[in-house]
């Protein structure tokens, strides 16, 4: 397995209950990673999305693709991610093709579009039992902490 | 590359920033005089590779500033 829970969190700046990343399953150089997080059901958020239906909130789906985007950067720029920037969401254009539902799978797939510095651009498509749930691109940034 | 070339690059571009095309000068300065920002700036970096089929390296993103040196940059980029 290529990273697992500890391994993400040394890159990720996020904890539960809004972490939602649970392991990366494939890395392919600095161009394309393939994440996973385990919907259990017992999510803080599905308490009100919604009593008695729970459905993932299309937000949280994209904010799961953009902290698999920040895994993604740090293969791009290892000495930035290292020095723990601020990663900010820029702008997003998403589709939702399909609900996510307590005991799905959620595989999210991050493709590097083009990376630099200060910012980043991938094409994010997420699935669940290889239907697809959902396509984003994401444009985020990257600021370095005030030492 | 002529006239089409060069309109339609203006509205991809017009597009990105949020600028009308008539306000989009060849020469004026993208951040100094438009104030496009770091993710403005990689949008418009990440379509023109996508359009014109060219790759722009990092080390040269500050050298296209401007629509007329991003102009240039392609029309050397497919002499090549």
């Amino acid at each position: 397995m290529p990273l697992g829970i500890e391994q993400i969190k040394a890159i990720l700046p996020q904890r539960e209950p809004f972490l939602f990343i649970d392991e990366v399953i494939e890395i392919e150089g600095a161009n394309r990673i393939v994440a996973v997080k385990n919907i259990s059901g017992t999510e803080e958020f599905f308490k009100g999305h919604f009593p008695e239906k729970p459905v993932m909130p299309g937000v949280l789906i994209v904010e799961a693709l953009a902290q698999a985007s920040i895994i993604l950067y740090s293969f791009c720029k290892p000495e930035i991610a290292r020095k723990k920037p601020d990663y900010y969401l820029g702008k997003v254009k998403a589709e939702f093709l399909s609900p996510v539902l307590p005991g799905d799978k959620l595989i999210m797939e991050i493709n590097k579009v083009k990376i630099t510095d200060e910012a980043g651009i991938v094409d994010a498509l997420a699935t669940v039992d290889t239907k697809i749930v959902a396509k984003a691109t994401l444009i985020f940034g990257i600021k370095k902490s005030e030492e | 590359m002529n006239a089409d070339f060069d309109e339609e690059l203006k509205v991809l571009i017009s597009d990105i920033i949020e600028v009308p095309v008539e306000e989009l000068l060849l020469e004026s300065d993208f951040i100094d005089d438009l104030k496009v920002d770091s993710l403005k700036a990689i949008e418009i970096v990440a379509a023109v590779e996508r359009k014109y089929r060219i790759v722009i390296p990092e080390e040269d993103i500050p050298k296209v500033r401007s629509l007329e040196t991003i102009r240039n940059y392609i029309v050397n980029a497919k002499k090549d």
